[in-house]
């Protein structure tokens, strides 16, 4: 036991010595969520889609229809933009907009004289949230548009014809006011409410880049550092002292076990630093920091180990960071580390959260957004537990058969 | 302290080590000798744990170094050839690891940190990092990184490669006092003048087999009192080796085109017949060296050629 401590002690002191390695396993990702969160706006918040309006009725009620889009919350989310039909089709199908909404002709007479009338939502097909939005928006608003005509149609109707005078406006105000008293504790709470959730994080509203992204930069720091890192076994075994450790009584599993120490002491604090950057640079909001630490650095040992493990494989120092990049770089692009799930398309998202990187980047931002199930949480540690064992079992034989020479 | 019997290593079709035997005691410093390539740092990592013998057994201190690797490793202490340090930890932080490796801690491994860095001279730069080292002051920490935790077998693979001949002089000096200790010493070379002026007793090795076996007094009674002569030329090898066979006390070592060496006593007294004979054989000599009964003229007569070929 005295020996791994030993071993990831000395490891640690040798990391100190060399910090360019330790800057460039960390800054790399760095600088890529500093650009991409430049580019792409500190807040991220609430995605903007465009609907484009073809009115061809221009009634008060069309005009007033229209107008919701603007209002509130929807406001925050659509650019509404007036155009004619054909000029809104074509500019769906070149996919400029969210959705292209046809307001047909008659359509405010037709709701005060109680007769049916169809709107058109022609939305994209390569967009699937907001134009999901819209459509929803909309049938709640015909619902409304159907109610109000209802309660209140008998004073709406005399406003629609011709000039309305002030004092019919005023009175159909009032009457509105009075209505909507009536009706608030049935309204207060609102009963239907506009909501934006990412499955994922669970406690989260809205897409933001940097809470998207900084998790899966500090996943892309780690298995930078555990292929680093792994190249140590090389440099061990260049300057003899691999060989010179497996001559001294203490086991081979104690040296390797040392490394993982080490390495893993070194990951503890990358992702406790990156997380309090991310916190006091992009206000990433995060719950759990101290057990999203252990997560990551937990799953970045076991990774690190599977990287010995390749290099243990390899024939030659060069070979070893070719197999290790081989290993690395897919799952780097894939498991949500380079481009969050959120952005890739759906089919790749899903492979990408079945690499194990991914699965752990799952796990990491569910710890983040405090929406963990510790069941399962210990479960996966246990699992990854298990497997480290085995691949350090694995790695000692093959560390004293392969890279001593026995 | 040490003993080796029988040992085989074998690596695919190429055998390394060819049924080895030998024996070294405490305070005895004794020298493995052969070219590059005999068999000696292969010899050294069996009897080290670092390679499993194909066949036949090293013994270290009692312990089996296959059966009871751990037991036998903590009384051995290896100065591998090549330089087996951190380079970029200091003196202090090498010896403290290779220390606690062997399972040291506490103030007896600070004291002995002290005292070994003292012995190798480095006291003044022990908290330097060992990569602004000189190639000489390298070796000395290498070797104290060896000896920081008493060993009582210590395993000397070539320490003084490549090194300046100061540091040399310190480093023999060092395994000398090593070996007044009572530490066991085992110290393979291809420097003759080391072997001769360090070793207690010698095995000489080629091509992995043990060719000779004893104290420097014993090897070189093997030669007699014959000197070595080498001739250098042109030799028609048949009518040269029929004129040699005339002399009394000759004895032809090597036979080539271009060059013949041979063992005779009081060769400085016997060039002109010897010359005289191999003229009238049609032979031409154009260089000839004579050389007294060394290790290098035993190891000539045992393997035909030269140490450092």
């Amino acid at each position: 036991m005295r020996f791994i401590w030993l071993s990831a002690l000395k490891d640690l002191r040798r990391r100190r010595r060399d910090p360019l390695a330790l800057a460039l396993w960390v800054g790399i990702p760095l600088i890529i969520v500093s650009i991409l969160s430049l580019v792409f706006g500190r807040g991220g918040g609430t995605p903007r889609g465009r609907l484009l309006i073809a009115d061809e009725d221009k009634s008060l009620l069309s005009s007033v229809l229209t107008g919701a889009f603007s209002q509130g919350k929807l406001g925050e989310m659509l650019t509404v933009e007036k155009v004619d039909r054909e000029t809104g089709r074509a500019r769906l199908y070149k996919g400029d907009g969210s959705a292209l909404l046809l307001i047909p002709k008659g359509f405010g007479n037709a709701v005060l004289v109680n007769k049916p009338v169809a709107l058109h939502l022609l939305t994209n097909p390569a967009q699937r949230i907001l134009p999901g939005i819209i459509e929803e928006s909309l049938s709640i608003l015909t619902e409304a548009a159907f109610y109000l005509e209802a309660l209140l149609g008998d004073r709406l109707r005399p406003l629609t014809q011709g000039s309305p005078q002030e004092s019919s406006i005023i009175e159909f105000t009032v009457a509105v006011n009075r209505l909507a008293q009536r009706l608030e504790k049935h309204l207060n709470p609102p009963l239907i409410k506009l909501q934006t959730t990412v499955i994922e994080s669970g406690a989260q509203t809205g897409f933001n880049f940097t809470e998207a992204f900084f998790p899966g930069s500090i996943f892309m720091a780690l298995l930078f550092m555990a292929q680093g890192l792994s190249e140590d076994l090389w440099k061990e075994r260049a300057q003899g002292t691999l060989r010179r450790a497996a001559a001294t009584p203490s086991r081979t599993e104690a040296f390797l076990a040392g490394k993982l120490l080490g390495g893993a002491a070194l990951m503890g604090v990358v992702t406790l630093a990156g997380l309090s950057c991310a916190r006091w640079i992009f206000g990433l909001r995060a719950a759990n920091v101290g057990l999203a630490a252990f997560w990551a650095s937990f799953f970045g040992t076991v990774f690190f180990l599977m990287m010995m493990l390749v290099q243990m494989h390899a024939s030659s120092a060069r070979a070893g960071n070719v197999l290790t990049n081989l290993v690395l770089f897919p799952l780097v692009m894939l498991g949500g580390s380079f481009f969050p799930f959120e952005v890739m398309p759906a089919s790749l998202a899903t492979i990408g959260r079945w690499t194990p990187n991914g699965w752990a980047l799952v796990q990491f931002r569910a710890i983040l957004a405090d929406a963990v199930d510790p069941t399962r949480l210990a479960a996966s540690l246990a699992g990854l537990a298990g497997m480290g064992a085995l691949m350090c079992f694995a790695g000692a034989l093959r560390l004293r058969r392969s890279l001593v020479g026995n | 302290m040490i003993e080796v019997e029988e040992l085989r290593k074998e690596f695919g079709e190429l055998v390394a080590v060819d049924r080895i035997s030998f024996a070294a005691r405490a305070g005895e410093i004794f020298g493995l000798l052969g070219p590059n390539g005999a068999g000696k740092t292969t010899t050294i990592g069996c009897i080290c744990g670092l390679l499993a013998p194909t066949s036949g057994r090293a013994r270290v201190m009692g312990h089996d170094v296959v059966r009871q690797g751990a037991a036998a490793r903590a009384s051995i202490g290896v100065v591998p050839q090549e330089i087996a340090l951190y380079e970029d930890l200091s003196a202090a932080e090498n010896l403290s690891y290779w220390g606690g490796a062997q399972g040291m801690r506490g103030s007896l491994l600070k004291d002995r940190i002290a005292e070994v860095l003292e012995l190798a001279g480095l006291q003044d730069r022990a908290r330097e990092s060992v990569k602004n080292y000189s190639g000489g002051m390298k070796r000395r920490l290498n070797f104290a990184c060896g000896i920081v935790h008493r060993p009582k077998i210590l395993l000397l693979d070539e320490p003084t490669v490549g090194v300046d001949p100061q540091s040399r002089v310190r480093l023999l000096d060092l395994v000398r006092e090593q070996a007044r200790q009572g530490t066991c010493v085992l110290y393979t070379t291809h420097y003759m003048e080391e072997a001769q002026s360090l070793c207690d007793r010698l095995a000489v090795i080629d091509h992995g087999r043990l060719i000779a076996l004893g104290t420097l007094a014993e090897l070189r009674a093997l030669l007699g009192e014959r000197d070595l002569l080498r001739l250098t030329g042109r030799f028609p090898r048949e009518t040269a080796l029929a004129a040699l066979q005339l002399l009394d006390g000759v004895e032809v070592v090597q036979a080539e085109e271009n060059q013949f060496t041979l063992s005779l006593p009081e060769a400085s007294r016997r060039l002109p017949a010897l010359f005289s004979a191999l003229a009238s054989a049609g032979a031409e000599v154009r260089e000839a060296t004579l050389t007294q009964p060394s290790l290098e003229s035993l190891f000539i007569k045992l393997t035909g050629k030269e140490l450092r070929e």
